[in-house]
C-alpha cells in the first residue's frame, strides 16, 4: 500500500508520519508542494505542522498549491484515501474538502496532551487516547455533522462543537483529525492507539 | 564606550577609531560579545571529551554521532517585549547548533519570573510556543522557579540540541579564496546595537528599548533550517556562522579570523529591508533568520539554486583572501580596514576579586504545623506541577520524545540514528547559588547529573548559561569567580566536559538585582527504551531511600521549605560526597540491571517527602509508611527532617522489597525502607491526607492563577 505525504513550507510532521506509516505497513514517500499529480499513491498525508508559518489562518495558504489542484482530482476520481492530520486537517476544511472551520481554542492557548476519545468505526466504538497539539484545533460547522464524525472528544479539549475531533466527507474517501496517531504508535508513555488509526485508514483504502 | 577601553583599543590600533569603527567596537568589545569578564574564568572548565568545544556549538559524541547543545539567555530583550524576547532567544539558539550542520531536535526553557508579573510569564510562555511549536522542534523539558529577585530582570535562559553525524559537521573558520554569501531574512532596523545594549543594566523607561529588540518569525526559521542543512551538505561550504548578536559583523568577522585570512564585505550587494540604511546599521542590525556561508567560488551558484527552492533571498556580499583585515566597503569606497586581530580579541579583565562576602549563617527555626505546612508547599507555585507551561509547548513534535515533561528527572529522545536514546534536562538552584556560589554550583552539576543518572542515563557532558549583576560591583565578581570555580572543580571531579555555554551580565536595575543564577543542561546517553526509568512510583511497591540520611545537625540552608512557610533564606549549604554519589549511580544502575528498580526520583526540591509526593502524584497511588523515626520531634524539627534538602539522595520503588534490601545492604549501600504505595491516602507517622485533595492543588496551583 503506498502512501504520499505531502510537504508544504512549514510542514513539520512528516518525518514521524513517515516513520508510523512505514511501521504500521504502508509504504510512504515524500511528494512536494509543487507537485501536481497523485495517481501513483493509494493514500495521500497531510501531516500536521504549520504551513506557510499558518499566515492567514491555519491551513489558508496551502490550499493554493500545485498539489491541492491535484488533491481534488484524485478525490473526484475516487482513486484513493485522503488523509489530514492537525494542519492537514485544517488545509481540508480551508479548501473546503471536508465540511466546517477549524478556528482558535477556547482557552485561545495552544494545547499539548494526550486526550481521551471515542472512535467509531463499522458501527463499532471504543475508546482511545491520542496526543493533541495544536492552537486552532476548535471545530465549527452550522449543519449538523454528527453523521460524519469518526472520532470524538470524550474530554473536550478546545471547545469544538458536536465534540468532533475527527471526521470523514461525503463518500469516506477523505478522513481529517486534529490527534496526532503517528505520535502514539511506538511508546508507551503516548500509547499505540495510533495503530488503531492507522489500521482503519489501511481498511478504507482496500474498501475501495 | 568606557574611555579606558577606548584608550586600549586605540594603543593597538595605534591611530584614533573612525566613526565606523566606533561602532564596530562597541558591538565586539561588548560584554555580550566579548566575554570580557568572564573569558579569563571560563578558561578554568573541563574540555576533556568535548566535541568542538570552541565553535558555535560544543557537543558530546555517541557512536558516529555528534550531540551539539548549547545555551542561551534572553534576558534584557524578555524584560522589555516578553514575547519576541523569549521566541528570539530560541531563534538565536537555533541557529548556533544549525551553524555546525546539526539538525535541531530538542529545546529546553530555564525561566525565573517574579510570580507577580504575569504579563511577563505569560508573554514568555506564548513567544516559547508560538515560536518553537511552529518551528517543529519539539520543547521536551526545563524548569520554572519563581522569586522576586527576578523582579526587575526574568531570567530565560533557552537551550537547544542538535544531531549530526560527526563527519559531517561543518566548522566556523573560512579559508582564503571564498565567496561569502548571506541568506535569509531581508537585513533591517530591528534588534541595531543589540549586543551592546544586553551589556548594560537596564534602565527605567523601557519603551525607549524596544528598538533593540529583535523580531522572529517561525516560518523562516523552519525554512532557513531545511535550506542550510542543504547547502552545508555540499561540500565546497567551507565554513558557516549564524547572524546573532552584532549580525553581520561579528559573523564575518570572527569567521575570518578564526580562518586567519581577510574578509572584504560590500554592503551595497546586501538584500536591505530598508533604502538607506548606514553601514553601521547594516553591519550591527540583528534581523533573525540570516545565516553567513563561505563558499568555493565553482558552488555558489549551486547555494543560490538551493536558496531558490526554499524561497529565500540571497546575496554575495563579500569575499575572503590573504591578509588579517576586516574591510568594509560601500559605494565602491573602503569605509574601514581594521586589523581582525584586534576586533576580534577584545580586552580581557581579571578579575581578582577583593573580598568574598559574607552569608548569613543563622538558621531557620520557626515553627509551622505539618500538615498547613504540606498543603503550603503543594500549591506553591515553585514547587507546584508546571502542567500550565509544558503543555502549551509542544513537547512530542518530531516523534523523539520519549517521556512526556515531568514524568522522568531528564527528557527521553530517541536517536533512531543510532538505536539508543539521550537525556537531557537543565536545572538551576539560585538560592542555593545565593548563599553560597561554590558549593551552589557544584550542587546545581549534581542536581542535573542526578535528574539524568535517576532516568536512566549515563551523564555525557554538559552546557552552561551563567546569569549575574553588574561584573563592576566586586560582590557580583566574586560571586561569579566563585560559581565558576565550582563548576570547573566538579566537572572535573566528576571527568564530564563543559561544551558550550554563555554569559548573561548586567542582570539588574537600579533597584533589583538577581541571584547569582548558574543555569546547568547536561546530556546523558542510554542503550534501550528497557533501560529508562521514570518518576513514577506503581501500586503496591515498596520505597527506599538511598544515600545520605538527613540529621537534625544537618545544614538545609536554602531549602524551598523555608522560603516558602518563613519567607526566609539563609542558613548553611553542604557540599557533596563524590565517592557516594558514584555507588548511588552504580547501585541504581545495577538494580535497574536486576530488574528490582522500578521507579526513581532524585530528592531535590521539597526534600523527602516532597519528592515522595511528586513521584505519587505523577502515578495517582497512594502511600502508607513512616518518613520519621518516630522520636517525639518538635514541628520545626519535622519540618526539617520531611523537607529539608541535602545532597547525594534518591528514592526508588521496587516489587520485590527482600531482594532489594539485601542487595543494599550486601553493597553498603546506606538506605532506609520508607513504605509502601497503596490505596488513595498519604499516611505517614501519625499524619494522613487526601491524594485526590493534594494532586489537585500540585496540578492546578498555578492554572487557578492564570486561567
Amino acid at each position: 500500500m503506498k502512501a504520499a505525504i505531502i510537504v508544504f513550507l512549514g510542514t513539520n510532521c512528516e518525518v514521524e508520519t513517515k516513520r508510523a506509516l512505514e511501521f504500521c505497513g504502508f509504504e510512504a514517500e515524500y511528494v512536494n508542494f509543487d507537485a501536481n499529480n497523485l495517481d501513483n499513491y493509494d493514500a495521500v498525508f497531510l501531516s500536521g505542522g504549520f504551513s506557510y508559518g499558518d499566515y492567514v489562518r491555519s491551513g489558508r495558504l496551502a490550499k493554493f498549491t500545485p498539489v491541492i489542484s491535484a488533491l481534488r482530482k484524485y478525490i473526484d476520481k475516487k482513486r484513493g484515501v485522503t488523509v489530514g492530520i492537525c494542519n492537514g486537517f485544517q488545509i481540508l476544511c480551508e479548501a473546503h474538502i471536508l465540511k466546517g472551520a477549524l478556528v482558535e481554542n477556547d482557552c485561545s492557548r495552544f494545547v499539548c496532551k494526550n486526550v481521551p476519545l471515542e472512535l467509531s468505526f463499522n458501527g463499532e466504538k471504543r475508546n482511545i487516547s491520542l496526543p493533541v497539539a495544536h492552537k486552532e484545533g476548535k471545530y465549527i460547522c452550522f449543519e449538523d455533522v454528527n453523521d460524519y464524525k469518526f472520532l470524538k472528544y470524550i474530554d473536550n479539549p478546545n471547545g469544538s462543537m458536536y465534540d468532533v475531533a475527527g471526521l470523514y466527507d461525503n463518500n469516506k474517501r477523505v478522513m481529517g483529525l486534529m490527534p496526532h496517531p503517528e505520535r502514539a504508535v511506538f511508546t508507551k508513555n503516548f500509547g499505540y492507539d495510533g495503530k488503531e488509526i492507522f489500521k482503519i485508514i489501511r481498511e478504507e483504502v482496500k474498501r475501495g | 564606550m568606557d574611555k579606558f577601553i577606548e584608550k586600549e583599543i586605540e594603543k593597538r590600533l595605534k591611530r584614533k577609531m573612525s566613526e565606523l569603527e566606533r561602532h564596530i567596537f562597541s558591538a565586539m568589545w561588548s560584554e555580550h560579545c566579548g566575554y570580557l569578564h568572564s573569558k579569563n574564568e571560563l578558561k578554568k572548565f573541563n574540555k576533556n571529551n568535548a566535541l568542538f568545544p570552541y565553535e558555535n556549538s560544543g557537543g558530546v559524541k555517541i557512536g558516529d554521532w555528534g550531540i551539539f547543545f548549547k545555551t542561551e539567555s534572553h534576558n534584557h530583550p524578555c524584560a522589555i517585549e516578553p514575547y519576541q524576547g523569549a521566541a528570539t532567544g530560541i531563534g538565536g539558539i537555533i541557529r548556533d547548533i544549525l551553524a555546525l550542520n546539526a539538525r535541531p531536535v530538542a529545546l529546553l526553557n530555564s525561566l525565573k519570573f517574579s510570580f507577580s508579573q504575569r504579563h511577563l510569564i505569560e508573554g514568555v510562555t506564548r513567544g516559547i510556543s508560538d515560536y518553537g511549536n511552529s518551528c517543529g522542534i519539539a520543547d521536551v523539558g526545563g524548569e520554572v522557579i519563581f522569586d522576586d529577585s527576578y523582579y526587575g530582570v526574568p531570567l530565560v535562559n533557552v537551550m537547544a540540541l542538535g544531531i549530526a553525524p560527526v563527519k559531517k559537521v561543518k566548522l566556523s573558520a573560512a579559508k582564503e579564496n571564498c565567496v561569502i554569501v548571506l541568506l535569509g531574512s531581508s537585513t533591517g532596523l530591528d534588534g541595531v546595537g543589540g549586543a551592546a545594549f544586553a551589556s548594560k543594566e537596564l534602565g527605567e523607561n523601557r519603551s525607549e528599548e524596544k528598538i533593540h529588540v529583535q523580531i522572529g518569525d517561525p516560518f523562516v526559521k523552519k525554512k532557513l533550517i531545511e535550506a542550510t542543512l542543504e547547502i552545508l551538505d555540499l561540500d565546497d561550504v567551507v565554513a558557516c556562522q549564524d547572524c546573532g548578536a552584532a549580525g553581520l559583523l561579528s559573523s564575518t568577522s570572527e569567521m575570518a579570523y578564526k580562518g586567519k585570512c581577510s574578509i572584504e564585505l560590500e554592503l551595497d550587494k546586501l538584500h536591505l529591508a530598508k533604502k538607506n540604511m548606514s553601514a553601521a546599521q547594516i553591519l550591527l542590525s540583528e534581523t533573525q533568520e540570516r545565516m553567513v556561508f563561505a563558499v568555493k567560488k565553482e558552488s555558489v551558484k549551486k547555494v543560490f539554486e538551493i536558496a531558490d527552492k526554499y524561497e529565500f533571498e540571497v546575496s554575495q556580499i563579500g569575499k575572503t583572501y590573504l591578509g588579517d583585515d576586516y574591510i568594509v566597503k560601500k559605494d565602491g569606497k573602503i569605509l574601514s580596514k581594521t586589523p581582525l586581530g584586534v576586533i576580534c580579541n577584545p580586552y580581557v579583565y581579571n578579575l581578582y576579586p577583593k573580598k568574598f562576602k559574607e552569608r548569613p549563617k543563622k538558621e531557620c527555626c520557626g515553627e509551622f504545623d505539618v500538615i498547613k505546612a504540606v498543603n503550603k508547599i503543594v500549591s506553591n507555585p515553585e514547587f507546584a506541577s508546571k502542567r500550565w507551561f509544558y503543555e502549551q509547548w509542544d513537547y512530542a513534535v518530531g516523534g523523539r520524545t520519549f517521556v512526556p515533561p515531568e514524568k522522568s528527572g531528564a527528557a527521553a529522545l530517541k536517536l533512531f540514528e543510532n538505536d539508543c536514546f539521550i537525556g537531557v534536562c537543565m536545572d538551576s538552584k539560585p538560592r542555593f547559588c545565593a548563599l553560597n556560589p561554590y558549593i551552589g554550583a557544584k550542587s546545581t552539576f549534581l542536581e542535573s547529573y542526578r535528574n539524568l543518572i535517576s532516568s536512566g542515563f549515563e551523564p555525557l557532558g554538559l552546557t552552561n548559561c551563567l546569569n549575574f549583576a553588574n561584573p563592576k560591583d566586586e560582590d557580583v565578581r566574586a560571586d561569579f569567580v566563585q560559581a565558576v570555580q565550582g563548576l570547573a572543580d566538579v566537572s572535573k571531579e566528576y571527568n564530564l566536559p563543559v561544551v558550550s555555554g554563555n554569559v548573561s551580565f548586567y542582570n539588574e536595575t537600579s533597584t533589583t538585582k538577581i541571584f547569582p543564577t548558574v543555569t546547568i543542561g547536561m546530556v546523558g546517553y542510554c542503550k534501550s527504551e528497557e533501560e529508562l526509568i521514570q518518576a513514577v512510583f506503581n501500586k503496591d511497591e515498596h520505597v527506599f531511600l538511598i544515600g545520605e540520611k538527613i540529621q537534625l545537625n544537618s545544614n538545609v540552608g536554602a531549602s524551598l521549605y523555608q522560603k516558602v512557610l518563613f519567607d526566609f533564606i539563609g542558613g548553611e549549604i553542604s557540599s557533596t560526597d563524590y565517592s557516594l554519589e558514584i555507588k548511588l549511580k552504580n547501585a541504581i544502575f545495577e538494580m535497574r540491571k536486576k530488574t528490582l528498580l522500578s521507579g526513581a526520583i532524585d530528592v531535590s526540591k521539597g526534600g523527602v517527602l516532597g519528592t515522595l509526593l511528586c513521584a505519587l502524584f505523577n502515578s495517582d497511588i497512594g502511600f502508607c509508611g513512616n518518613l520519621l523515626d518516630g522520636k517525639g520531634y518538635s514541628n520545626s524539627q519535622k519540618l526539617k527532617l520531611l523537607f529539608g534538602e541535602i545532597e547525594g539522595r534518591y528514592l526508588f520503588s521496587t516489587k520485590c522489597r527482600l531482594s532489594t534490601q539485601e542487595y543494599l545492604t550486601k553493597n553498603n549501600i546506606p538506605f532506609v525502607y520508607l513504605g509502601i504505595c497503596v490505596g488513595d491516602k498519604i499516611e505517614f507517622d501519625g499524619y494522613e491526607f487526601c491524594l485526590k485533595e493534594l494532586k489537585n492543588k500540585y496540578f492546578n496551583a498555578i492554572s487557578n492563577r492564570f486561567d
